[in-house]
């Protein structure tokens, strides 16, 4: 028999073609692999896949994880795992992908502290130590579960604890800075001020964290001055608030209850009035790996196993997932 | 029966009570929204602990409501912060320390020596006390005595004067005359 010309043994492979290429593209997986030594037996993966217009969420779950999207157009993959830099790449439809993550980038901390408290009159103790090793330790916990491939490292020689620089005998730059302001008629973020402020006080390969006694006038504040590698926190920061402006450092910027709806919003790390931060979107893990304005291209690109592929995630032509995506329900 | 002008003079009493009670209405809907808004406004002012790229917008609005705000920011410093808010963040130390010491027997020590996770690990053990607040109440009060200096009008001035002067407030006399030098009368 034939129909209209064509043998029905054509139409026969013709629907298995169009089956095998749609079981194919229902079977699509990304395949993930742990960096080469990394014996975590974490099956927790998450992929997001993504164009310009829209983005497709997948897991949290074991490697390999099913894309099974009609949505073509989307080429581009990144996936998330604790304890591992999140991996870009590109997928190719019907076959999917393979990203192997590399280790978590270590980016140095130097704290240099000028005051201990919000009067900047007392001395430098093994209490006040303390605190800063707290933060370290808090840090690294939230940067490691919220699965954004950084680690806050000592600065200076291996297991010194030249990474805490005590400046409170430092009198001329302690009594210039101790209250910290950024107001437009005395605005120590200005180049020449943060100039005097670093000057002989800075470490170029590493964040460098100042502690003051007030940022404008409040002891609880930090400021990063939207620089890459600089924050200024005052006496009674907690440790989550000198957390946030290592996220200015890394491009993020505020985010409030019309951007971050899924979480409660205060609890998000880059919210500017709370009393406990505890997510990150991984919206905003993308933008700090692969978003142009991260200090991870401006200044520790050079830490960077391999060449990063950065974005300007500012322009809508560039292909970036929002802000607002987010894969593990975070919420507890 | 009525005559003709009483019926228009009951009438326009009946159009006058109305127009008062809806302009009381009103006026209490228009006062009920500014104190939600100055609420809730004294609220992001005293747990902001960051303002990059606001451009003082928080600032100016402080000044904008400054009557209503002074003496709630007044309070905030004398009093400190109330006791739900500290209920509040002693819940919040005590499940981070947890946490804490969750991380540690997990065997993670991010980068610090055995001998400060060891007292990290005891520290976190501990169950919370007021002094673990410590910081928390003096942003919070230094932010109201920050407030008062952004609004700067002569009642703030003169509560940052003899918050300067008084002996008892000694830990806070250099944030109120930090304050003070904000608040100079304007121009």
């Amino acid at each position: 028999m034939r129909i209209s010309g064509v043998s029905s043994s054509w139409v026969t492979v013709g629907c298995i073609m169009l089956l095998l290429a749609g079981a194919a593209l229902a079977l699509e997986s990304i395949t993930l692999q742990r960096p080469v030594g990394n014996t975590s037996s974490s099956a927790d993966y998450g992929v997001l896949l993504f164009g310009r217009t829209a983005v497709h969420r997948y897991g949290p779950g074991p490697t390999p994880i099913n894309i099974q999207s009609s949505d073509t157009p989307l080429t581009s993959v990144v996936a998330f795992a604790a304890g591992l830099a999140p991996i870009i790449g590109t997928r190719t439809p019907g076959t999917g992908a393979t990203l192997t993550f590399n280790p978590p980038l270590v980016i140095p901390l130097k704290i240099w502290t000028l005051c201990v408290n919000q009067n900047c009159n007392g001395p430098f103790t093994d209490q006040f130590k303390e605190k800063l090793e707290t933060f370290l330790f808090k840090a690294n916990e939230f940067l490691e579960r919220e699965r954004t491939g950084l680690v806050l490292g000592k600065a200076g020689t291996p297991g010194s604890d030249e990474w805490i620089s005590n400046q409170t005998a430092n009198i001329p730059k302690r009594d210039q800075f101790k209250h910290f302001t950024t107001r437009e008629d005395a605005d120590d973020c200005a180049a020449d001020r943060l100039g005097v402020l670093t000057d002989q006080m800075k470490d170029a390969g590493a964040l460098n964290m100042y502690l003051v006694g007030r940022v404008d006038g409040e002891a609880g504040r930090g400021e990063s001055c939207l620089e890459p590698d600089i924050s200024v926190i005052g006496a009674a920061a907690l440790w989550h608030t000198m957390l946030h402006e290592v996220g200015h450092n890394l491009g993020l910027l505020h985010v409030d209850g019309r951007q971050i709806r899924h979480y409660v919003p205060s609890e998000n790390l880059m919210h500017k009035a709370s009393s406990e931060r505890r997510f990150v979107s991984e919206g905003q893990t993308f933008l700090i790996n692969f978003d142009s304005q991260s200090a991870l291209k401006r200044v520790f690109s050079n830490l960077l196993p391999a060449p990063r592929p950065f974005r300007d995630c500012t322009n809508s032509q560039v292909e970036c997932p929002p802000l607002t995506t987010w894969i593990w329900d975070d919420q507890n | 029966m009525p005559a003709a002008h009483d019926v228009d003079m009951g009438r326009s009493k009946l159009i006058v009570a109305i127009a008062l009670i809806v302009i009381a209405v009103l006026a209490a809907y228009r006062e009920f929204r500014a104190r939600r808004y100055t609420e809730a406004l004294l609220n992001e002012w005293l747990s902001r602990n960051c303002a990059i790229g606001e451009r003082g917008a928080l600032e100016r609005e402080l000044q904008r409501y400054g009557s209503r705000l002074e003496p709630r920011l007044e309070q905030a410093f004398v009093n400190g912060p109330p006791a739900d808010l500290r209920t509040q963040w002693l819940r919040i130390e005590q499940r981070e320390q947890k946490e804490v010491v969750a991380a540690i027997d997990a065997g993670r020590t991010h980068g610090l020596s055995a001998d400060a996770i060891a007292k990290l690990r005891i520290r976190s053990l501990v169950a919370p006390s007021d002094a673990v607040l410590n910081d928390r109440v003096e942003a919070y009060r230094s932010a109201a005595l920050a407030g008062l200096g952004v609004i700067g009008d002569a009642r703030a001035r003169e509560f940052l004067r003899k918050v300067q002067s008084d002996p008892d407030q000694r830990g806070y006399s250099d944030a109120a005359e930090h304050s003070l030098g904000r608040a100079a009368p304007r121009k």
